[in-house]
């Protein structure tokens, strides 16, 4: 069995709101469990609201659990800032969704590579920097390197920014990737390329990535594992084939019904209506029951626990 | 290393001509930049320009201006060109230097309690609310009436009284900045928060305050004439204020002294106004489109 | 800003409209500015070179009853905050102090020459106000670009002018030249005039102060008009209204002026409370008596309460007209509710 990378126990992050004087919480992440195995690709599939890219942040230490236990390494990683710790930053990376926001817009770009490099010892003078960063573009055929990197953000298109942040971050090595949405900014017709190119660097450095996205065609496409989240409580873990194939929990099914690329056969649709509820102290009883075409009294009584489903396949639902 | 300098210098310079360009499309702008040349090469050349020593006085006192004296004489014989000249030195020091601070300050408060926010941002924009609100020059009045009116105390207070405009500023664009995915992505390469602070929000947010520094600058260079024309000025200088000031018991029957240190001042402050104007215009995004 | 928020929700409860919740939150906002006011001139006084109780008296060597009176008044030999308390205390019973080298209390000094100032501040302002925004008006209707250039490059040079010299500039023309206009003080001390006639040599004796002030301050009203009315003129209705054919000349009185107008509403009120301080300057030119004077006196007789009480004075009237302005604004504006 391959060993774990990073292991989350219970983890929780709540938002306070100010509503009228009172203080609330939106429950954006709410006791979630589950452990990402070294190489693996860990897909994080929901609706925008649903808590991923929240998970994303707080697994980055960008944001700060409200309680929960994050191993990454086998070191304990939650209740840390690690603010400029170089041996974390450099391990762990993350792309985030928006590529034209990701640059300083007053730094050439080649600027804008080179610094995390300085700042994590990767490489220590500044031409064998340069050359790997050239090395690195040409790989990536973002040709000519030189013309490129002396440019500023906004001279280039969103796919070659997109592109270099994922060199950015790589020139770094990481063993876990965390991507963030990092194609949904994009035009479809340069998706592929620039998937393409994070798979090529996560298989070069054979590290894990939490790939968090709300499209299932690309999930099932590039993932090994899927975690479906709504909001902020996990629906159901299983193998990418599984989910695709053979859906237990009903929002699952519902998201591969609406694929129109997946779901070939018209009549299977299994339709659910509204949108994501925020989960300000949601009442008790099961988070989907509101919108669930299944749903008995009971879901809104009782919630269920994520139960063992056969190898490798939990399921949080009343009737599975 | 020669590569990057190499290309990296050539696409600074672009960009440089762009923004060149733009602040020339302003004829303000292009006006006020002119006559504030005019005034650096007169302080600078200062000994060169001026005919006569500021400070020779002679016989022929409260002379009208003529061929031999430009601008008059004062009441002492002294030559008031000569001393116009010599004047643009003090009164365009105070508006630098004054303004630099202020900028210095405004700047670093402002994109601190912007980027860190939390309650000390609370108290800070009230401290800058405040002093936004009171008028600044009591102030210095008062200060400099207690502590002394010597030109570096007088530089100084007007910076430390001016900055909360500029610390605003500078809070406004710290706020909207520290949002961008840039900044996420430095935390998460590993930036530390000074680094992020200087090397990011500083540079990306300054623009507004340098424009507002060529406003601050006219404004101090008023604020140094007021406090000279009260009697406040320093003693042992001589600005286009204290002209007018020394001036003044004489100008029934020789107003070029009064008048034309006077228009001096107009000038310099209009000419800080339309060069504040014109950056605004320049990094106005909205005038980027029209190219 | 949590009890702030909380005192809000309990007002609501209680029923208050919008309104009036909004007037109450704007008036405590103020409280923290007025006490960090006197905390910056309680911290001049305790920061200046020498003894705390020579400055305030202002005298070169007060005599040793002067000097235990004050220390006894601001608990001089006390520690720091509690002498910060005692001069928040002396402040909010409304006493400014004593002065003396008037050998009164600066109450009385302030308050005997606050007509004066008023009576110019007010005048100019109002002049300002209506010539301003008639210009602005005028030139925004016409949209000739010689004319708006004209005036607007009029509006740069006398928003650079210092003040003083402006004054001294009326006074050369209107005053030595053409014998116009007296050139000091607010009455003709030769004479004695009663009723109507005391009026016209007041008046008489204004012109040409309120001239300078106006002339510094019309440039101010004159941009904010201008800019408002352009900004008005982009906005989406009006280019909706023009589509529909409604007349230019309608849009602009009903619409355009409507709303271009409110914002120098605040600029109105920003001037008078800024006018005392605009206006010292002005007032020693022309031996105004008002408080200006009175402030040019007190820093040569190094009368330190009393400049301190002018200062303090100032800034309450400036907070007062910010506070006014607001009110005023959120009841002409239905948009402004928070």
């Amino acid at each position: 069995m391959d060993k774990n990378i990073l292991e989350v126990k219970n983890l929780k992050k709540y938002f306070p709101v100010r509503k009228m004087g009172k203080k609330q919480y939106v429950k954006a992440v709410d006791d979630l469990n589950f452990s990402i195995r070294e190489g693996e690709i860990f897909g994080v599939l929901g609706e925008s609201g649903c808590g991923k890219s929240t998970l994303g942040r707080v697994i980055n230490r960008l944001d700060f659990e409200q309680s929960g236990d994050i191993t990454f390494l086998n070191n304990v990683i939650s209740g840390k800032s690690y603010k400029s710790d170089k041996n974390f930053r450099k391990k762990m990376q993350m792309i985030f969704q928006n590529p034209y926001d990701s640059f300083d817009p007053k730094m050439l770009i080649y600027k804008s590579i080179e610094l995390p490099m300085k700042i994590n010892d990767v490489n220590s003078d500044a031409g064998s920097r340069i050359n790997e960063i050239v090395e690195t573009m040409n790989k990536a055929k973002l040709t000519p390197a030189e013309s490129l990197l002396t440019r500023y953000p906004h001279e280039l298109s969103g796919g070659q920014l997109q592109r270099i942040s994922i060199i950015r971050s790589m020139l770094l090595k990481p063993k876990f990737i965390i991507a963030d949405e990092c194609v949904s900014m994009l035009d479809v017709s340069v998706r592929a390329g620039v998937l393409n190119l994070l798979l090529t660097f996560q298989e070069e450095l054979n590290s894990a990535m939490l790939f968090i996205t709300h499209d299932i065609s690309v999930a099932t496409y590039i993932c090994n594992r899927i975690m479906v989240l709504y909001a902020g409580k996990i629906m159901e873990i299983a193998e990418s084939k599984d989910i695709l194939d053979n859906p237990l929990h009903p929002y699952t099914r519902a998201l591969v019904s609406y694929s129109p690329i997946i779901s070939k056969e018209e009549k299977k649709r299994f339709r659910i209506t509204g949108e994501v509820v925020t989960p300000i102290d949601p009442p008790p009883g099961c988070r989907f029951a509101s919108r669930c075409p299944m749903a008995k009294d009971i879901c809104k009584k009782e919630e269920p626990i994520l139960k063992e489903i056969g190898k490798n396949r939990k399921a949080a639902c009343h009737f599975v | 290393m020669t590569a990057e300098n190499r290309i990296s210098l050539s696409r600074h310079e672009n960009k440089l001509t762009k923004s060149v360009k733009m602040y020339l499309r302003d004829i303000k702008g292009v006006i006020g930049l002119f006559i504030l040349l005019v005034f650096i090469v007169m302080a600078i050349f200062a000994p060169v320009i001026a005919p006569y020593s500021p400070d020779t006085m002679t016989d022929d006192v409260l002379q009208s201006p003529s061929l031999n004296h430009l601008f008059g004489t004062d009441h002492l014989g002294r030559d008031l060109f000569s001393r116009v000249i010599f004047g643009t030195r003090i009164s365009l020091s105070v508006g630098f230097v004054a303004a630099g601070l202020s900028a210095i300050i405004g700047v670093f408060i402002g994109s601190f309690s912007g980027y860190y926010g939390g309650a000390t941002d609370d108290i800070i924009s009230k401290v800058i609310d405040t002093f936004l609100m009171i008028p600044a020059f009591f102030l210095i009045l008062i200060i400099v009436s207690i502590f002394g009116s010597n030109i570096m105390y007088i530089m100084l207070v007007i910076g430390l009284t001016t900055w909360p405009r500029n610390a605003r500023l500078m809070r406004a664009q710290a706020l909207s900045i520290k949002e961008k995915t840039f900044i996420t992505v430095a935390r998460s390469t590993g930036e530390s928060n000074m680094r992020i602070l200087f090397g990011h929000v500083i540079p990306n947010g300054i623009f507004p305050v340098i424009a507002n520094s060529a406003l601050q600058m006219g404004g101090a260079i008023l604020t140094e004439a007021s406090l000279s024309f009260i009697g406040l000025g320093d003693p042992n200088l001589t600005s286009w204020g204290k002209l007018i000031y020394q001036g003044r018991p004489y100008m029934t029957y020789a107003p070029w002294t009064i008048v034309i240190p006077g228009i001096f001042v107009v000038l310099a402050v209009l000419a800080f106004s339309f060069i504040g104007d014109g950056l605004q215009f320049t990094f106005n995004p909205k005038n980027k489109g029209e190219k | 800003m949590y009890r702030l928020s909380f005192l809000c929700s309990f007002l609501e409860v209680k029923g208050l409209s919008s309104l009036g919740r909004f007037i109450i939150r704007r008036t405590l906002s103020i409280i923290p500015m007025v006490l960090l006011i006197v905390a910056i001139n309680f911290f001049i006084i305790h920061l200046a070179p020498g003894n705390p109780a020579q400055l305030i008296s202002g005298l070169e060597q007060p005599s040793p009853e002067v000097i235990e009176a004050l220390e006894e008044q601001y608990g001089l030999n006390q520690p720091l905050i509690v002498q910060l308390g005692l001069y928040y205390r002396n402040i909010f019973q409304g006493n400014l102090g004593y002065s003396f080298i008037y050998g009164t209390s600066v109450n009385g000094l302030i308050f005997e020459r606050a007509g004066a100032t008023i009576l110019l501040t007010v005048t100019a302002a109002i002049i300002a106000f209506i010539i301003g925004t008639l210009i602005a008006v005028w030139v925004g209707r016409r949209k000739t670009k010689v004319l708006d250039s004209i005036f607007s490059v009029l509006a740069y040079i006398f928003y650079a002018m210092p003040s003083f010299w402006l004054a001294l500039v009326l006074i050369l023309t209107f005053s030595s030249t053409f014998k116009l206009f007296p050139t000091s003080g607010m009455f003709n001390v030769r004479e004695s005039y009663e009723g109507f006639a005391k009026i016209g040599d007041v008046l008489y004796h204004l012109a040409l102060p309120c001239a300078t002030l106006a002339l510094i301050q019309i440039p101010v009203f004159f941009r904010v008009t201008r800019s408002s009315i352009d900004q008005v003129h982009q906005d989406e209705y009006i280019t909706t209204f023009t589509a529909i054919g409604i007349s230019r000349k309608k849009i602009f009185k009903k619409y355009v002026l409507k709303n271009a107008i409110l914002p120098t509403i605040t600029i109105f009120g920003l001037t008078l409370g800024y006018a005392i301080s605009g206006a010292a300057l002005v007032e020693i030119v022309f031996a105004w008596p008002g408080m200006g004077r009175l402030m040019l006196d007190a820093v040569f007789r190094r009368d330190y309460n009393l400049l301190l009480g002018i200062y303090f004075v100032m800034a309450v009237c400036i907070c007062l007209a910010i506070l006014i302005t607001d009110i005023v604004y959120a009841l002409v504006d239905p948009r402004i509710r928070y």
